[in-house]
């Protein structure tokens, strides 16, 4: 008499004949990071496209409000839009240091 | 290196940690795919897309779970919706009728061992994966039900019907090789 029970569970674990090929993980890893360096491209992108609007829009708002008449006078805002690019960068650096590296220490 | 470790390097953009990351995953991702897909192209494309996926959440991963059970539960919902855009899925388990060879190639064991795979290979998807996380990947109860969603009872219940239908072919299949003997 022949023990069912013990084919039956044999042959459910049993291994699929499928098999990555040996090089499977090498070839994913290569697709993540080309996927990764396009959307740090498309990122910067629009990073810059955004600073263009917000530097067209700023010597908009320069001329029509802070009453400029010339592009010679935009070195009078320097100044100002020097300590605003500061404050920017200042919280960004502050974010990688205190939150971002926090979290991976964490994890690890 | 531990999983947090692991994760952590993997996290911090580490080739090397992706790689073995990859290698430690990989047979529980492919014997999932492996299950519901047929063709072998569609399977490596299904695994990759399965790690692409895991890659990108990885940081939503808190060790709430074990991360095979993680790993587990995004390649069960993405081989679940393949098999439905792919229309693989079509019947339910009460209308199988099961495609059965006039007869094994030999009555031992091994052979009906590798029927029973056959005949697994034709079940409805969702017993398919339920039987594969239980008898190949060892998954227990409780993280077949977090992979799959699925409550208990029906887990169990699905693990119990079709073992008994496979008894019954594999029973029919060798007795009629003993007929024919």
């Amino acid at each position: 008499m022949k023990n069912f029970e013990k084919i039956i569970d044999d042959g459910l674990k049993m291994e699929p004949d499928f098999k990555l090929k040996l090089d499977f993980k090498d070839r994913v890893t290569k697709l993540i990071r080309k996927r990764e360096r396009l959307s740090q491209r498309k990122f910067y992108l629009l990073i810059a496209l955004g600073m263009i609007v917000v530097f067209g829009t700023g010597l908009g708002i320069a001329f029509y409000f802070v009453g400029l008449q010339s592009f010679a006078d935009v070195g009078k805002i320097v100044p100002l839009a020097v300590l605003i690019g500061a404050i920017v960068a200042g919280i960004q650096y502050f974010d990688k240091k205190l939150v971002k590296d926090k979290m991976f220490k964490q994890l690890a | 290196m531990d999983e947090k470790q692991l994760v952590a390097s993997v996290l911090s953009g580490d080739d090397g940690a992706l790689r073995i990351f990859i290698g430690k995953y990989e047979r529980l991702v492919a014997h999932m795919v492996a299950r519901v897909v047929a063709n072998d192209l569609d399977r490596e494309e299904l695994c990759q897309d399965v790690f692409i996926k895991v890659y990108e959440k990885l940081d939503t991963f808190h060790f709430d779970s074990k991360l095979s059970t993680w790993i587990a539960t995004i390649a069960f919902r993405m081989a679940v919706n393949f098999a439905k855009k792919k229309k693989l899925d079509q019947v339910d388990f009460d209308s199988v009728e099961f495609q059965i060879p006039d007869h094994v190639r030999s009555y031992e064991d091994e052979d009906l061992s590798r029927f029973v795979v056959k005949l697994v290979q034709q079940l409805p998807t969702n017993y398919k994966m339920v039987l594969t996380l239980f008898y190949l990947d060892g998954f227990s109860y409780p993280e077949i039900v977090d992979i799959t969603g699925m409550p208990e009872g029906t887990v169990k219940n699905y693990l119990h019907r079709a073992k008994s239908k496979l008894r019954v072919i594999i029973e029919e299949q060798a007795q009629k090789e003993v007929e024919l003997a």
